[in-house]
């Protein structure tokens, strides 16, 4: 049943979403929008088998992972900038700027 | 040949690392010729979309076994020509700027990038190809933002990355849906598939991802946290480009592209954007009138204008379309020639903060002229180019029948008056501040951009009836035919 | 509903919840490897060989490595201790979101429409060829992300006083550098 992929896809979404919301580690933030990357990717691929039209989807797929890649990359690097800064990875010492 | 808007600033920023090993003064150079190449063929193709038709290009008829199909409307060119424009005066600005960053090479690569991202984003005909484009100029302007490595850009890029991206996923999962029920990306063949074959309750919770997701693109004010920080943070000529036009570009334009063109504009929507776009109208202003930072406090006035064009937009009356597209130009260029103001303001006295700011109009005249002119555009004083495009929405909302909102629009824009001449009292006239004694005026480039954009300013006001009627109305004819073609769909009682 | 499928999907879960909740970042960075690997199985089943393999080798393979680096890097086990309380408050969250999501997906996905299969004849031919565009995009992210790498870790620009302590310190000032 395509139902029950769609249930996961949510849960992982939310998942994701709880990690990005509560973590105070900024890598921890990162996996949290790891996971939440991961439930789109799995979305697009059942939509692609559900259609029986898989070619379509994993195109997309893939130029969403490189996409992931990119932004990833530059997390990280900016998560080493932060370091190099603040001398930790806490969410608190980012408290300079309030909205 | 719309893919030149892309290939030429991507073919730009893949050599430019190269380039500007040959010569220092090479990447300014070529910033500005690739801007003003852009820009040039933006002109070129004002004709072509005259009138509100659409001109594709495509290269099935070169008979190659790649499929490129562009599409340009009156509203994708406005927003081509805005792009052109606000990077070449950003990137005279630059010359001087951008000098003690250091890393020129990198730092124009990365504005060729968020161009051509932009440009693609403007003129695709795909949804998820829109998304791709989207991040494209994303991940160049999170790199932007935090290019002078310190602790307030390295936050706020951090910021900025972490809410995009949650909103991108909501944008990603809703394109998902989208497929599975229609099985196209197509945004023409979306239109049609869409009332077919999806049900009202999955179009609303689709509409509902995508309004979060642009929402927060565009920092209206549910979702707006991230730009306070980020566009303060960048480097003056990046925040001139994120305020003046990223916003609307990945914001602004992706979402009417989803919603008028796609989805028809609901009525449900249309007064979802109504009220997002009171509230970032009002909020913003308020807030704006607490800030002591001079770019702290143009960020929220954008956020603020913002909500004038979302209800521009909300309205959807043609009226209602004009103003809102024509305020968006304007906003581009007055927002940009304010922030980059505030650059300049900031490279001469090495503060921003405008209670240690003061009297500096005579040593900085240019700055303090251009930045006056600024002022009375975005505050809508006559006859300069806010006031026109203002003044067209406050009519469409009467004419529309929303008299309490043209009530809020016209006593936010007092507000917006009342904050922005504070701020000029408080830097620029008045009792020259201490430790000011030395400033002197900025360098060349900087104040011939700033002259450019406010003669800009100030023309937008005096030719407005050639601007509306040449690169305005095209816009507002083929949005008002996507409504209409696409307005029947029913979201349910 | 295949069980095996259903089995790797409530695996995929658990290592999310492990890459949540677990304390060492390391093994957290490794649970989500774990994670993309079960994805990628999934995604082979669910007749997608091809995005299965990025999914492996891109994502689990080479972010893994990106993660693991940073991690390596930063030395974080001293710093930013995490709260408490969010561990304690998720069960409860995700049973209510549990619900909410099992209801309003079953009422949006009970019937999804059948397509009418590929119209193009390969995998290849449908990537190159019908989404050449996101080519074009995928070529420019991936300049982003190389330039905006090497933007953000190039040495940090020196300011004004700096400048002038590098001078005293190389002109003879006090301190002799050698």
């Amino acid at each position: 049943m395509v139902v029950t992929y769609f249930i996961f896809v949510g849960l992982l979404f939310f998942i994701g979403l709880y990690c990005l919301l509560t973590s105070r580690n900024l890598i921890k933030l990162l996996i949290g929008l790891e996971i939440m990357a991961k439930s789109a990717v799995l979305s697009f691929i059942v939509a692609g088998w559900a259609r029986g039209e898989n070619f379509v989807s994993q195109s997309v797929v893939i130029t969403f992972i490189v996409i992931e890649v990119s932004i990833v990359a530059v997390a990280l690097a900016l998560v080493i900038n932060v370091y190099k800064n603040t001398g930790n990875l806490d969410i608190r010492s980012l408290a300079k700027l309030k909205g | 040949m719309l893919l030149l808007f892309i290939i030429v600033p991507l073919a730009v920023a893949a050599l430019m690392p190269l380039l500007a090993r040959i010569w220092k003064g090479l990447p300014d150079v070529l910033g500005m010729v690739t801007m003003a190449f852009t820009l040039g063929l933006g002109l070129y193709h004002i004709r072509m979309v005259a009138a509100g038709h659409r001109y594709f290009w495509d290269t099935g008829s070169l008979g190659l076994p790649l499929k490129l199909s562009l599409a340009m409307d009156g509203f994708s060119l406005l927003l081509l020509l805005i792009i052109s424009l606000i990077s070449l005066f950003a990137c005279i600005y630059s010359v001087n700027y951008m000098e003690h960053y250091g890393a020129k090479g990198s730092y124009y690569a990365l504005f060729m990038l968020m161009v051509a991202g932009m440009n693609g984003l403007v003129l695709t005909t795909d949804l998820f190809n829109m998304y791709v484009f989207l991040e494209v100029a994303a991940v160049a302007s999170y790199a932007l933002v935090a290019f002078g490595q310190k602790h307030d850009e390295v936050e706020a890029a951090f910021k900025y990355l972490m809410l995009s991206v949650v909103a991108t996923t909501g944008i990603l999962l809703a394109m998902s849906f989208v497929y599975l029920m229609t099985g196209t990306f197509g945004i023409t063949d979306l239109a049609y598939a869409v009332k077919t074959g999806m049900n009202a309750q999955l179009i609303g919770l689709c509409l509902a991802l995508f309004l979060m997701g642009f929402g927060l693109k565009s920092a209206m004010v549910p979702f707006h946290a991230w730009l306070p920080d980020a566009h303060p943070s960048a480097p003056a000529p990046i925040s001139a480009m994120l305020s003046g036009v990223l916003i609307k570009v990945s914001g602004i334009y992706a979402l009417v592209r989803v919603v008028y063109n796609i989805f028809g504009l609901p009525p449900q929507v249309s007064s979802a954007l109504m009220v997002l776009g009171v509230l970032s109208m009002v909020i913003g202003a308020v807030v704006a009138l607490g800030q002591n930072d001079y770019k702290r406090m143009l960020a929220y006035s954008s956020i603020s204008q913002i909500g004038y064009i979302v209800v521009g937009l909300a309205i959807g009356s043609p009226l209602g379309i004009m103003g809102a597209l024509f305020h968006l130009f304007n906003h581009a260029t007055f927002k940009s020639l304010l922030f980059l103001n505030a650059g300049a303001t900031e490279y001469a006295t090495g503060t921003r903060d405008l209670t240690k700011l003061g009297g500096v109009n005579n040593k900085l005249p240019v700055t303090g002229f251009t930045n006056t002119i600024g002022t009375f555009s975005i505050a809508g004083v006559p006859p300069f180019n806010g006031f026109w495009s203002k003044l067209i929405i406050i009519v469409a909302l009467v004419e529309a029948n929303y008299i309490g909102v043209a009530a809020i629009a016209v006593a936010t824009s007092i507000i917006t008056l009342w904050y922005f001449l504070q701020m000029q009292r408080q830097a620029f006239f008045g009792k020259l501040a201490a430790g000011l004694e030395k400033v002197r005026e900025v360098p060349f480039y900087m104040a011939l951009a700033t002259i450019c954009l406010a003669a800009l300013c100030l023309l937008g006001g005096l030719f407005y009836p050639w601007i509306t009627a040449n690169l305005i109305q095209p816009g507002v004819t083929s949005l008002s035919n996507a409504i209409g073609v696409n307005s029947f769909i029913n979201l349910g009682q | 509903m295949d069980l095996l499928n259903l089995i790797l999907l409530l695996m995929l879960a658990g290592f999310a919840l492990m890459a949540v909740f677990l304390k060492d970042l390391l093994k957290a960075a490794i649970s989500l490897a774990f994670m993309s690997s079960l994805l990628a199985v999934l995604l082979y089943r669910l007749d997608s060989p091809f995005a299965a393999v990025f999914e492996l080798s891109v994502v689990a393979g080479l972010i893994t490595v990106l993660f693991v680096s940073v991690i390596a890097l930063t030395k974080e086990e001293e710093t930013a201790k995490e709260a408490r309380w969010p561990a304690y408050v998720f069960p409860l969250a995700l049973v209510v979101f549990g619900l909410i999501d099992i209801k309003v997906m079953q009422s949006l996905f009970a019937t999804t429409p059948q397509g009418f299969g590929n119209p193009e004849a390969s995998f290849g031919a449908t990537l190159w060829g019908v989404r050449s565009l996101d080519i074009l995009g995928q070529i420019a992210v991936i300049f982003g992300g190389v330039f905006g790498v090497l933007a953000l870790l190039r040495e940090k620009p020196l300011t004004a006083k700096q400048k002038e302590d590098a001078i005293i310190a190389k002109d003879g000032g006090k301190e002799k550098l050698w």
